[in-house]
C-alpha cells in the first residue's frame, strides 16, 4: 500500500515536471454570464488535450492559465451552465460569455451511501453545508459550526467549553425517549463512532469528547444533511435520527498538483461573565452572629467560621475579619471583591490551526495527502487539547471499469487537564460560583497548606478554584483511524457493482489523579484512575447498481446492496484509592484497587433495495426497502424491515414557462419507516457482584433492569411534503418542508414502582410525535455590478408529543433533581417539571402566617426544554474580492432550569439577592385570614406586610423551599454568531507568483448575545451549554465553563 | 491493464460478494453475540452469596440511618445542619430497601426453597425478610407486600397492603420459619457467608423467636389477641437471651486497603469531618437526671460547664441554637474504629418479656425482667457491677409508682438500652410514647416527632393508583397520620418544660 502511494505520488510529481518542461504562454479571460452580464467565477477551465492543466475563475470571473505551446482548445464548464469549448489563437485573452443550461439547477448532491444524485430528483428533504462554512469562522468541533446554519438542526456545545467538549446535535426533534436522538455520522460512506465515551451527568464527569470533533475540518469537501427517515431510509435502524454525511476532499483529477495552506488563529475569551451582588457577606439574618470573635493585638476580629458559605449576614462593613480554616491569610478588611475577580480567574484560550494538503493527480490516479495540527489553549489555566492528523486518499481508474479509492485518517488527540461538567460544588465553575464575596482569589492561589492539606475559606467542599487547575490532573489520549477501501467495476454500461470495506476504530488512553490533601475520606491520600477504552465498528458493504433509460422518456436505476456491521466496544480499567507515597500518582501505590472491565459487541446484517424512475425531465419516483437483521434484538425480532417511498415532481418542467418569476419549482413527498434497535444485553436476567467485598466475601444482587426477551426495534414513521422554487431569475430560493414523523415501539427501560424491587423494566411501547416545519429562504438581495450582497434565512418549528407510554404509568423521568426533567403522556417531550410558589387562583403568592413562601401541594410543569423555533440569518455582502459575512441564530421557546440560579439563590451571591433592606422583603402576597378584606375562590386574605429575614426572602423561594418555579427561566436567545470578513487575492495580481489561489479571513464566532432572557443576563450565564449531549440536558443549565468568544484569522493560500 | 487481471479482480469482487452475502445470511450466533460475558444466570449464581449481600447491607443501612433524619426522630442523634424535621420531604428510604434487600432475599428464597439441603437457608431467609419488612411498614405504614419484589415476572404497580396484614403474615412467617430451621437433616450450612450467625441454627431460631417477640409487643395496642397469641407461643421458646448471642455484625477495622463502606461511619466521620456529630437532646434528658452510667460511654461530654452531657433539640430558631452550640458529641462506643451494630440484643427482649408481663399477657415477673434487661445492657457496654447496683438502686429507676409511670420506666429503659438503633427508637417512642420530647420553635407543620414518614413522590408518579388507595384508607398520606400499630390514646405526650427555654 505504502508503496504504491509513494510511487503514485512521484508520478504525480514527474508529470508536473513534464507541464513546467514546455515552453508555454499564459492565457487570461473574464467569464461573464449571458443573462445579467456578471462575472462568473468558480468556473473550470482545463485544456480539453490535456485536462490536468486548468485552473478555476476568482471572484471577479477572471482566469490566468498557463498552457503550453500548440494547445489548441479550452474547455468552459460551470453547474448550471451550458459547456463551452474555446478554440485557442493567437490571442492570449479569451473572455467567455456562458449560458444557462437548459436543464437548470441540476445540481448534484450526495445522499445515502455516497450515491450522488440530482437535487431535484429528491422527493426529501436534505441541506448542503458549504466547506468554508466550516472552516473559516472556524469550531474546534465541526458539528458546533453547524449552528444555525441548517434548518431543523439543533445544535448545543458542551458545558466543558471551548475545544474540549461534545456537541449536542439533533434533527427535527427528540423521538426516542432513551435510544440515541443524535443522527449518525457517515464518513466518506462509512459510519463513524459519535458516542461521547464515560459522558458526564448533571452532577460531575468529564466531557472526553464525541466522535464528529476528531475531524478535522479543512479536510471536508462537502457536508449534507439527510434530516428525515425518508432521506436516510437506506440506513434502515440508524436511519431514524437522520444522517450526516461528511465527504472529505480527494485530489483532483485535472489539475497536476497542488498545495493547499490553510492556516486559523483564534483568541477565546468568555462571552459572558458571572456577576454578583457585592454587598452583603457571610452568616445569616442579615447580622454578624455567625462569626465567631477574637481579640488579635487588643483589636476585636471577627472570624469567619470553617462551615460557614452563605452570604446572608451584615453588610461588608469593613470590619476586620479572618478566616477560622485559613489563618495564613491574616486579618483583611471586610470588603467585597471587585465583581471581575472570577473573570480574571480565566485566561485568554488560543487556538492554532495548520493543515496542509498536497494534492495531485493524473488523468488515471488522484492522491491527496493532508497533515494537520491543531494546539487548543483552554480558557481555563493549564488546560488544553491538541489534535494531529494526518490523511491519505488515492483513487485509480485502474481501467475503463474498474476503479479503486481508499483512504486513510490518522488522527491523535490529547486532551490535558479537563474540567469536570456538572454541578458537582466541588467542580471549578461552581466552585468560582459560590465563592463569597469577601474572599479574593489571589489569597487561594497559595492553594496548599503546610501539612498537605487544601488551603480555603472553608472546610470540604468546594475546593478551592486553584487547588482544581493546579493539584486535579488529567490526561487523555485518543488514537484513531477512519478509513476504507472501495472498488467498483462496470459490468456493463448500465450495471456496475461496488464493495467497500470501512472501519473507524480508536483507542482512548486516559489518566486521571484526585491529589492527596483533597478533602473527602477516599480522598485524602489520593487517587488515580487508568482507563483504556478500544473502539471499533467494522462496515463491509455490497453495492449493485444498475441504471439507464428505459423506454424513450423512461429513465431508471436499481440498486440492491447489503451491509454488514460489527462493532465492538471494551474498557479495562483500575482505580486506586489511598496512594502511600506522597506525590507518586501511580497505581502501584495504591492500597484499594478497583478494576473495571466491560465488553460489548453488536452485529447487524442488512440487504436493501432502492429503486428509481424518471418520466422526462420532472417525474421521479424512488422506493427503497431495508431489511435489518440485529444481534441486540430478541430472538424472534431480529428481523425488520424499514421500507421509503418518495416523489419529486418538477412542475416548471411541465409548463417549459421558463420565465424570469419561477425558474424552477418542485413538489416533494414522501413517507418512510426507519428505526432504533437496541443497545447489547437486554434481553437476559440475571445478577452481579458488588465491587466491594466484605470481610472477604463477595456480595452478589440482582440486576436492576427487568430485561425483555421479546425486546423489538423501535419504529419511526415519517411523511413529509416540501416545495422548492426559484424565483426572480434565482434571486430568491425558497425550500419548504413539512413533516410529521411518530415514533413507536419505544425501547424504555421505564422507571416502574420501587416496590417492584427494581427500578427498570425494559419494554417496547409508547409513542412520540413529532412534526414541523422548516423553511430555508436564499436570496440575491442587492446585485449591482460587482457588489452582491446575499442573504440566507433558515428556520424550524418542531412540536411534540407524547402520546402514550406504559399502560398505567403515565411519566417517565429523562433526568432527576430538583427539577426532573420528564415525558409525560399528552405533553410534549422534555417536560420541566417540579414544585411552584404557592398562589391562590388569582395568582397571588400565600404566604404562611408569618408572611414566608410555601410550597405549591403538587408537582407542576415548569417547563418545557425544547424550542419552538430556531433560525439563522446570514448576510453575505461581497464587492470583488471582498466578502463580508454575519450570522445571527435565535432560538424561541422552551425553558432551562438554571443551577447557576440555584446557587445564587441558595448562598446569596445573586445580584437579585442585593435589595435586603426590610422593605424589600415583604413577599408580595396574601396570608390566609377569615376576617381578611381580600377575598378569592371563597377563601379570605389579608394583605401580606410581613419582612422576612433575607435568606427566608430569597433562599427559600427556591432552593431551601424545594420550589424550583423561580429557577426555570426562558431559554430565547438572539445571537450573533459569527462575523467574518474575508478577502481573495484578485488573480491578476497572482499570475506572476506561484501562487493560485490567496485568501484571508478575520473570523469571529459566538461575539455576542443579542439577546436573552434578563435573568440569565443579570446573571452573566449563558442559555446554550449543556452538560452533556443526552436531550435531557439540553434543559439544565449545569454551571458550566462560560461560554466563549473566539476572534481569529485564516489564511488559505493554495498553488 | 490487461483482460487476466481484470479476470482476476473480478473473481476478487465475486468472492467478497459471496462472503458478504453469507455473513448476512447468518444469524445464528446472534444469541452468544447478545450474551454479556459478565451476566451471572441464576442456575451458575449462589443464594449464599446475595445472603451476605442482604446481610451486610441491611444491617450497616439500618446504622447508618441512625445517622440521618431516622436518627434525628429516635434521638439518638442530633445534626448540626439539618434544617426544619417537622416539614415534609421526599422520604425515598427505607422504601428503597424493596429494591436493596427485600428483592435479594426474596431471591435467596426462591433459589434455595427448591433443595431440600437448603431447607434451613430458606427459614433463615424469610426470618431476615421480616426484620427488613418490619422497618419499612414501621416508617410508612401500609406498604407493598404481597404483591412487592416477587422477581423479575415483576407486578409494575404492586398494590398496598395493611400493615395489620403484614404484620400478622410476618409473625406466622416467623413462626414457621422458627420451626422450618433443623426440620430436616443433611443441611448445606451458609457458613461464613451467614455473617450474623455463621449458619449457627439455634441462634437463628433464638433471633427469629425474639423478633417474633419484638413485633408482637410492637401490634399491642392495636390487635391485642394477635399480640398474645403470639406472645405466649414464643415466651417459652428458645429466646436471645445472653449478650453472646445477640444479632450483631461488627463493622471491620479501618485499614489503608480497607473499603469506607465496610468500616464504621461514625469513625469515618470523625476521621475527615471537622463538623462533631450531635447527641440529641431526649436520650440525654432521660439519662441525666439518673446519673446513668452507660453515659460516658455513649456520649463525649461537651464543655459546658453545668451539663456537659446535655444533647441538642431539633427545630431550634437561629435564636435557640446559640445556647445549644455546647453539646454533647458521639461517645467512645461509637467513635472507636470499629463497631458492634446491634440488631437484637438480649436487653430489649427482657424488657420485651417485662412489658408483656407489665401487660398481663404472660405471667413472668415485670420487675425482674426489668431488672435483668437493665443488667444486661450495663453488661453488653462493660459497665461497673457497683456503678451497675448504684443505677438500680436510683429512686427514678427502680420500678414503682403508678402503671402509667411503671410503663414509663420500662419503655425509657428499653429506649435506653436500644441505643443507636435509630428505627427501634423512633417506633418504640411513637408506640409508648416515651421519652417525651422537647422541641425548638421552628415551625414545621406539625409541632411533634412525625408519626410516619409519607410516602415517596416517585410512588405517585409510578404507582399512583395503589398509593392514592392506600394513602386514604390510612386516613391521608401526612406526617401526623398514625400508623396501624400506633394506638395508645394521648399521644404525643408533650415535654412538661415544652414552654420552658432553654429546658435544661
Amino acid at each position: 500500500m505504502k508503496k504504491k502511494i509513494f510511487a503514485t505520488f512521484m508520478t504525480v510529481l514527474f508529470l508536473l515536471g513534464n507541464v513546467f518542461a514546455q515552453r508555454s504562454s499564459t492565457i487570461t479571460g473574464t467569464v461573464t454570464s449571458a443573462s445579467d452580464n456578471l462575472p462568473l467565477p468558480g468556473v473550470t477551465v482545463v485544456l480539453q488535450d490535456s485536462p490536468t492543466v486548468g485552473t478555476i475563475t476568482d471572484v471577479d470571473g477572471e482566469f490566468s492559465l498557463m498552457v503550453p505551446d500548440g494547445s489548441k482548445t479550452l474547455v468552459f464548464s460551470f453547474i448550471g451552465m451550458e459547456t463551452q469549448t474555446v478554440n485557442i489563437t493567437s490571442s492570449k485573452v479569451i473572455n467567455v460569455i456562458m449560458e444557462a443550461s437548459s436543464e437548470m439547477l441540476e445540481e448534484i448532491v450526495v445522499t445515502a451511501f455516497g450515491i450522488e444524485r440530482e437535487k431535484k430528483a429528491l422527493g426529501y428533504s436534505m441541506q448542503e453545508v458549504r466547506p468554508e462554512d466550516l472552516t473559516e469562522a472556524r469550531e474546534v468541533n465541526v458539528a458546533n459550526a453547524l449552528k444555525g446554519k441548517v434548518a431543523g438542526v439543533h445544535i448545543n456545545p458542551s458545558s466543558a467549553g471551548g475545544a474540549a467538549g461534545s456537541s449536542y446535535v439533533n434533527i427535527r426533534g427528540n423521538s426516542s425517549l432513551t435510544g440515541d436522538n443524535k443522527p449518525m455520522f457517515v464518513v466518506d460512506g462509512v459510519p463513524i463512532d459519535n458516542q461521547t465515551i464515560d459522558k458526564p451527568n448533571d452532577f460531575d464527569g468529564f466531557d472526553f469528547g464525541d466522535g464528529v470533533g476528531n475531524i478535522n475540518p479543512d479536510n471536508i469537501a462537502s457536508m449534507s444533511v439527510l434530516k428525515g427517515p425518508a432521506a436516510a431510509a437506506l440506513y434502515g435502524s440508524r436511519g431514524a435520527n437522520g444522517v450526516i454525511l461528511i465527504t472529505t476532499k480527494t485530489g483532483v483529477l485535472k489539475k497536476g498538483v497542488g498545495v493547499e495552506l490553510n492556516s486559523n488563529f483564534t483568541f477565546d475569551t468568555p462571552n459572558v461573565h458571572p456577576t454578583f451582588q457585592n454587598t452583603w457577606g457571610g452568616g445569616y439574618d442579615g447580622d454578624y452572629n455567625s462569626f465567631d470573635t477574637k481579640i488579635i493585638d487588643g483589636q476585636e476580629v471577627s472570624v469567619w467560621p470553617a462551615w460557614l458559605i452563605d452570604n446572608w449576614g451584615g453588610r461588608m462593613d469593613g470590619r476586620p475579619i479572618m478566616y477560622e480554616y485559613a489563618p495564613e491569610w491574616g486579618v483583611q478588611p471586610y470588603t467585597a471583591q471587585p465583581t471581575d475577580n472570577i473573570a480574571n480567574f480565566f485566561r485568554t484560550g488560543t487556538t492554532f490551526t495548520n493543515t496542509v494538503a498536497i494534492s495531485g493527480g493524473t488523468d488515471r490516479n488522484t492522491l491527496r495527502l493532508s497533515l494537520s495540527d491543531m494546539r487548543n489553549q483552554s480558557i481555563v489555566p493549564n488546560s488544553s487539547l491538541n489534535r494531529q492528523s494526518v490523511s491519505i486518499r488515492a483513487n485509480s481508474q485502474v481501467s475503463e471499469k474498474l476503479f479503486v479509492d481508499a483512504k486513510v485518517d490518522y488522527i491523535r488527540q490529547e486532551g490535558n487537564n479537563r474540567i469536570q461538567n456538572g454541578i458537582a460544588l466541588i467542580n471549578l465553575p461552581s466552585s468560582l460560583g459560590v465563592l463569597p464575596r469577601s474572599v479574593d482569589l489571589e489569597w487561594m492561589k497559595d492553594y496548599r497548606k503546610e501539612d498537605g492539606r487544601m488551603q480555603s475559606y472553608k472546610s470540604g467542599s468546594p475546593y478551592n478554584p486553584y487547588w482544581i487547575t493546579e493539584r486535579f490532573k488529567n490526561n487523555d489520549v485518543r488514537d484513531r483511524i477512519m478509513g476504507f477501501v472501495l472498488t467498483s467495476y462496470d459490468i456493463t454500461n448500465w450495471l456496475s457493482i461496488q464493495g467497500r470495506i470501512g472501519t473507524d476504530f480508536y483507542t482512548d488512553k486516559r489518566f486521571a489523579i484526585i491529589p492527596q490533601g483533597t478533602p473527602g475520606a477516599a480522598n485524602i491520600n489520593g487517587q488515580v484512575n487508568n482507563t483504556m477504552w478500544k473502539v471499533r465498528e467494522d462496515n463491509s458493504d455490497l453495492l449493485l447498481t444498475a441504471s439507464g433509460n428505459l423506454f424513450s422518456d423512461l429513465s431508471g436505476s436499481f440498486l440492491l446492496g447489503t451491509n454488514h456491521m460489527n462493532r465492538e466496544q471494551e474498557v479495562v480499567g483500575i482505580r486506586g484509592e489511598n496512594l502511600s507515597i506522597p506525590e507518586l500518582y501511580h497505581i502501584n501505590f495504591a492500597a484499594q484497587k478497583f478494576p473495571r472491565n466491560y465488553y460489548e459487541k453488536k452485529q447487524t446484517n442488512s440487504v436493501f433495495f432502492s429503486g428509481q424512475l424518471g418520466y422526462k425531465n420532472y417525474l421521479y419516483l424512488d422506493i427503497t426497502g431495508r431489511n435489518d437483521w440485529s444481534s441486540t434484538l430478541g430472538l424472534n425480532n431480529q428481523s425488520f424491515f424499514y421500507p421509503s417511498v418518495s416523489l419529486s415532481y418538477v412542475f416548471t418542467e411541465t409548463f417549459n414557462t421558463n420565465t424570469d418569476l419561477i425558474t424552477f419549482g418542485k413538489l416533494r413527498a414522501s413517507y418512510a419507516q426507519a428505526g432504533n434497535d437496541a443497545n447489547p444485553y437486554q434481553t437476559k436476567a440475571g445478577y452481579s457482584y458488588n465491587a466491594i467485598s466484605f470481610d472477604g466475601l463477595r456480595m452478589g444482587t440482582i440486576n436492576s433492569t427487568i430485561p425483555l426477551l421479546d425486546l423489538k426495534n423501535e419504529l419511526t414513521e415519517s411523511f413529509e411534503i416540501g416545495m422548492d422554487l426559484s424565483l426572480f431569475n434565482n434571486r430568491l430560493g425558497i425550500d419548504f418542508t413539512y413533516y410529521k414523523q411518530s415514533t413507536t415501539n419505544q425501547i424504555i427501560p421505564i422507571e416502574i414502582s420501587a416496590a417492584t424491587g427494581f427500578s427498570n423494566r425494559m419494554i417496547n411501547a409508547g409513542e412520540i410525535r413529532n412534526n414541523g416545519l422548516e423553511l430555508m429562504i436564499n436570496t440575491v438581495v442587492l446585485q449591482t455590478g460587482q457588489f452582491r450582497w446575499n442573504m440566507d434565512l433558515n428556520l424550524s418549528h418542531n412540536k411534540s408529543k407524547v402520546t402514550s407510554l406504559v399502560p398505567g404509568i403515565d411519566s417517565h423521568t429523562l433526568l432527576g433533581g430538583s427539577a426532573t426533567i420528564e415525558a409525560r403522556v399528552g405533553e410534549p417531550y422534555g417536560n420541566i417539571v417540579g414544585y411552584r410558589i404557592k398562589r391562590n387562583e388569582a395568582g397571588q403568592a400565600v404566604v404562611d402566617e408569618n408572611g414566608k413562601w410555601q410550597r405549591g401541594d403538587n408537582i407542576e410543569v415548569l417547563g418545557n426544554i425544547q424550542p419552538d423555533f430556531l433560525g439563522g440569518l446570514t448576510n453575505t455582502f461581497s464587492y470583488k474580492g471582498i466578502t463580508l459575512s454575519g450570522m445571527i441564530d435565535f432560538r424561541v421557546g422552551g425553558q432551562i432550569f438554571s443551577f447557576s440560579k440555584y446557587d445564587q439563590m441558595a448562598k446569596g451571591t445573586g445580584k437579585f439577592t442585593e435589595a435586603r433592606a426590610p422593605e424589600n422583603l415583604i413577599v408580595d402576597g396574601v396570608i390566609e385570614d377569615p376576617n381578611g378584606d381580600i377575598e378569592v375562590g371563597g377563601i379570605k386574605y389579608r394583605k401580606n406586610d410581613i419582612s422576612l429575614l433575607p435568606h427566608q426572602y430569597y433562599a427559600e423561594q427556591g432552593p431551601w423551599g424545594e420550589i424550583s418555579e423561580t429557577m426555570v427561566i426562558d431559554a430565547d436567545y438572539v445571537s450573533l454568531r459569527e462575523i467574518s470578513l474575508g478577502y481573495t487575492l484578485p488573480s491578476r495580481l497572482l499570475e506572476k507568483t506561484f501562487l493560485n489561489n490567496v485568501k484571508l479571513s478575520i473570523v469571529g464566532r459566538n461575539i455576542l448575545y443579542l439577546y436573552r432572557d434578563p435573568e440569565f443576563k443579570l446573571m452573566g450565564i449563558s442559555p446554550e451549554s449543556a452538560f452533556n449531549t443526552e436531550a435531557y440536558a439540553q434543559g439544565v443549565e449545569a454551571r458550566g465553563l462560560p461560554s466563549t468568544r473566539s476572534v481569529g484569522l485564516n489564511l488559505f493560500v493554495s498553488f | 491493464m490487461n483482460i487476466m487481471r481484470e479476470n482476476i479482480v473480478l473473481k476478487k469482487i465475486a468472492t467478497v460478494i459471496i462472503v458478504i452475502l453469507t455473513i448476512n445470511a447468518c444469524t445464528s450466533n446472534f444469541e452468544d453475540i447478545n450474551t454479556n460475558p459478565i451476566l451471572i444466570t441464576d442456575d451458575v449464581i449462589s443464594p449464599s452469596v446475595i445472603f451476605t449481600g442482604v446481610l451486610k447491607n441491611s444491617i450497616f443501612a439500618s446504622y447508618g440511618d441512625t445517622g440521618g433524619i431516622i436518627g434525628e426522630f429516635s434521638q439518638y442523634y442530633a445534626s448540626q445542619s439539618s434544617g426544619n424535621l417537622l416539614r415534609q420531604s421526599n422520604y425515598t428510604s427505607p422504601f428503597n430497601w424493596y429494591r436493596n434487600y427485600v428483592i435479594n432475599i426474596n431471591e435467596v428464597i426462591r433459589l434455595t426453597s427448591e433443595d431440600p439441603r437448603k431447607n434451613d437457608q430458606n427459614a433463615m431467609a424469610r426470618i431476615w425478610k421480616a426484620w427488613i419488612y418490619h422497618m419499612m411498614t414501621d416508617a410508612y405504614g401500609d406498604i407493598p407486600y404481597s404483591e412487592a419484589a416477587i422477581g423479575v415476572d415483576a407486578i409494575n404497580q404492586p398494590k398496598y397492603d395493611t400493615q395489620e396484614t403484614i404484620y400478622t403474615d410476618m409473625l406466622n412467617e416467623l413462626k414457621l420459619a422458627s420451626a422450618q430451621l433443623g426440620s430436616i437433616g443433611d443441611q448445606e450450612s451458609f457458613g461464613n457467608a451467614d455473617i450474623l450467625y455463621k449458619g449457627d441454627v439455634d441462634n437463628w431460631r433464638k433471633f427469629a423467636n425474639s423478633l417474633r417477640l419484638r413485633l408482637a409487643i410492637r401490634v399491642r395496642f392495636a390487635n391485642e389477641s394477635l399480640a398474645s397469641q403470639h406472645i405466649n407461643d414464643v415466651i417459652n421458646a428458645p429466646l436471645i437471651d445472653e449478650n453472646s448471642e445477640n444479632a450483631s455484625l461488627k463493622t471491620l477495622p479501618p485499614s489503608a486497603s480497607e473499603n469506607a463502606s465496610n468500616v464504621n461511619f461514625v469513625y469515618n466521620h470523625y476521621q475527615t469531618n471537622i463538623t462533631p456529630m450531635y447527641v440529641g437532646f431526649a436520650i440525654t434528658d432521660v439519662m441525666i437526671p439518673t446519673d446513668d452510667p452507660r453515659m460516658p460511654i455513649f456520649f463525649t461530654p461537651s464543655q459546658h460547664p453545668e451539663s456537659p452531657y446535655r444533647g441538642r433539640p431539633i427545630q431550634l430558631t437561629q435564636e435557640q441554637k446559640v445556647p445549644y452550640e455546647e453539646v454533647a458529641t458521639m461517645g467512645p462506643v461509637l467513635k472507636a474504629d470499629t463497631y458492634e451494630i446491634i440488631v437484637m440484643n438480649a436487653a430489649e427482649v427482657y424488657f420485651l418479656r417485662s412489658e408483656a408481663a407489665f401487660a398481663n399477657i404472660t405471667n413472668e415477673s415485670t420487675e425482674n425482667l426489668y431488672i435483668t434487661g437493665i443488667e444486661r445492657s450495663m453488661e453488653q457496654y462493660n459497665v461497673d457491677e457497683a456503678d451497675v447496683t448504684d443505677f438500680l438502686n436510683h429512686e427514678k429507676v427502680v420500678l414503682n409508682g403508678t402503671n402509667e409511670e411503671q410503663f414509663e420506666k420500662i419503655s425509657t429503659q428499653k429506649y435506653i438500652s436500644m441505643f443507636f438503633q435509630g428505627h427501634q427508637g423512633w417506633a418504640e417512642m411513637r408506640r409508648t410514647g416515651y421519652p417525651k420530647v422537647w422541641l425548638g420553635n421552628e415551625l414545621g407543620v406539625i409541632d411533634y416527632i412525625p408519626r410516619r414518614f409519607t410516602y415517596p413522590n416517585d410512588e405517585y408518579l409510578k404507582n399512583e393508583s395503589n398509593v392514592s388507595v392506600a394513602a386514604n384508607n390510612i386516613g391521608g398520606d401526612k406526617l401526623e397520620t398514625r400508623v396501624w400499630w400506633d394506638k395508645r390514646p394521648g399521644l404525643p405526650f408533650r415535654h412538661p418544660l415544652q414552654d420552658v427555654f432553654p429546658p435544661n
